[in-house]
């Protein structure tokens, strides 16, 4: 499998979608940066006047890192699964001697495993480049510890979430054989994950994000399930 | 001899279309066969079922001596094939669709990428993207990728699209080379039938997605290629004579005042004479040989576009 996964990166020249994103976190990082210092001090208080926004900070970055990822995780799975089977690269694929649900699955864990490393990465590079601002220059509390074992766990778990919900797009763009159906349904589940109608948001509640895990396991196995009895059209 | 690939009724379906209906065929090993059929007579299907790309609807294949199930692969290993047209990663170069061929297939020799592109004149165009390849080029890396493995039974759909007749000529003395040399067994689809003529040891003729023929080019010459072609205006009288007095059944009426007699069952004096001895008057009379064109045009009803 890992062998698999490999191939699949080298297929797709893996690396120019590493320079992509480095400098997608950079760009972010320069935002959240922005956010955080670039803005007038308060005459009375002597702070920053995003003060309270920076307390909130990490939530922020998550939520826009996460927006982008969702995408951009859609996007891969796209490219390498349903454009594979638009350009019939995947009919070449199945005259391997390997099962099908094997080539499958290493697609997808192709670009799981990619997005997750560089998510998680991302957020520490964007968390670290703010606290170190912050621990030099203005001292701006930023609403997290990165010290602490609880930050880690929930950027772990936060990443997981994220990237495995382009499953569900995926499953979708399968259903229809469309790429753009893929990008279509990233945008409109992350709409429903985080936007909000007044005070109302879903993204406060647990029940949401567990119950569309569950889901996107589910759209990941119907991906797979049955592929072998097929035809490859 | 042993056979490479066996289907017992064979049939694909899709929604209430019938692809290929109850189709038998039979390839040995070591031969080259020439699959001929008209257009969406169904050989495509037939080769993307043999190759496990679609499922039949019923009917078996049996490959290597083994029956395929729906989840199988590992025949695959012991295959090469182009169907339709050649797929390729068209980012990667030539050289690198091949070695990402060998990691697929499990195939590691060293200098086999390099032979095979030698084999098909592609070297110097190893470090070229697909994508700034010709259609001929990109045949030609196909059919350099299906052997590259050397594998035991080669599927090749249209194999000469796109190539100029030097090409087309390099790729018969390949199959001939591959079939001799490494007794490579090929099922080899056409629509250019003296291609298929000059290189086949056996064809098989689809039609309307049945196997109508499956005949060696062997037999087919002696069961007597070779005709007559009568012209008389009595037509009646002249297959009357042919029935009764020479028991001949393998004729044609071609038109009012034209037959086509097979010569196997009687010599052409022999015909002469009894034409002459009832009083049939002959206009013109001349032999020929029939093309595979010809015989495929007869057994297929006179479809006049072969290929799929």
């Amino acid at each position: 499998m890992w062998k698999l996964i490999r191939l699949e990166w080298k297929k797709y020249h893996t690396k120019k979608y590493i320079i992509k994103q480095a400098v997608v976190f950079v760009v972010l990082g320069i935002l959240f940066f922005a956010m955080c210092y670039y803005v007038p001090i308060d005459a009375e208080l002597g702070i920053s006047e995003s003060a309270p926004e920076a307390a909130n900070m990490k939530e922020q970055i998550e939520l826009l890192t996460n927006l982008v990822f969702l995408v951009f995780t859609s996007s891969m799975l796209s490219s390498f699964i349903i454009k594979a089977y638009n350009n019939k690269t995947q009919s070449l694929m199945f005259c391997y001697p390997i099962s099908r649900k094997k080539i499958i699955l290493s697609q997808m864990m192709a670009v799981w495993i990619f997005c997750a490393v560089a998510l998680f990465l991302g957020k520490l590079f964007i968390c670290l480049l703010l606290a170190l601002s912050s621990e030099v220059g203005t001292g701006l509390p930023l609403g997290y510890d990165m010290l602490s074992a609880n930050f880690y766990l929930q950027i772990i778990l936060k990443t997981v979430l994220t990237v495995t919900l382009a499953f569900i797009p995926l499953y979708i763009g399968k259903l229809m054989k469309s790429s753009r159906a893929v990008i279509i349904t990233s945008f409109l589940l992350f709409s429903v994950m985080n936007g909000n109608i007044g005070d109302l948001t879903l993204r406060a509640n647990m029940i949401l994000p567990v119950f569309l895990f569950g889901v996107s396991l589910i759209c990941g196995f119907l991906t797979v399930h049955n592929v072998e009895k097929e035809d490859v059209m | 001899m042993q056979t490479i690939l066996t289907t017992n009724h064979l049939t694909k379906q899709i929604g209430a279309e019938t692809i290929v209906s109850d189709l038998n065929m039979h390839i040995a090993k070591g031969e080259i066969y020439g699959f001929l059929g008209p257009n969406g007579a169904g050989k495509t299907t037939v080769m993307k079922m043999i190759t496990n790309q679609w499922k039949p609807t019923s009917g078996d294949i049996v490959l290597f001596g083994e029956k395929l199930l729906p989840d199988s692969y590992s025949f695959l290993k012991r295959m090469g094939s182009m169907i339709e047209f050649p797929v390729f990663y068209n980012e990667l170069t030539a050289e690198e669709n091949l070695k990402l061929h060998c990691e697929y297939m499990g195939y590691y020799s060293p200098d086999s990428v390099e032979k095979a592109l030698s084999l098909l004149s592609l070297s110097d165009n190893r470090g070229k993207k697909v994508k700034e390849f010709s259609l001929g080029m990109k045949q030609r890396l196909g059919i350099a990728r299906a052997v590259l493995t050397k594998p035991e039974f080669l599927v090749l759909d249209e194999p000469t699209n796109g190539l100029d007749p030097a090409g087309m000529k390099q790729f018969r003395d390949l199959f001939r080379m591959l079939c001799k040399e490494y007794e490579m067994t090929i099922l080899i689809s056409s629509h250019l039938l003296s291609e298929i003529e000059s290189l086949a040891h056996t064809i098989g003729i689809i039609h309307k997605g049945r196997l109508i023929k499956e005949i060696s080019m062997k037999e087919l010459t002696d069961k007597g290629l070779e005709y007559l072609e009568i012209r008389t205006s009595e037509i009646t009288r002249a297959s009357y004579v042919f029935t009764e007095c020479l028991n001949i059944s393998n004729f044609k009426v071609l038109n009012n005042n034209l037959i086509r007699v097979y010569t196997k069952e009687a010599t052409s004096r022999e015909i002469m004479k009894a034409l002459t001895e009832n009083q049939i008057e002959i206009q013109g009379f001349h032999s020929q040989t029939e093309s595979l064109e010809e015989y495929f045009l007869k057994v297929t009803g006179g479809e006049s576009e072969c290929g799929n």
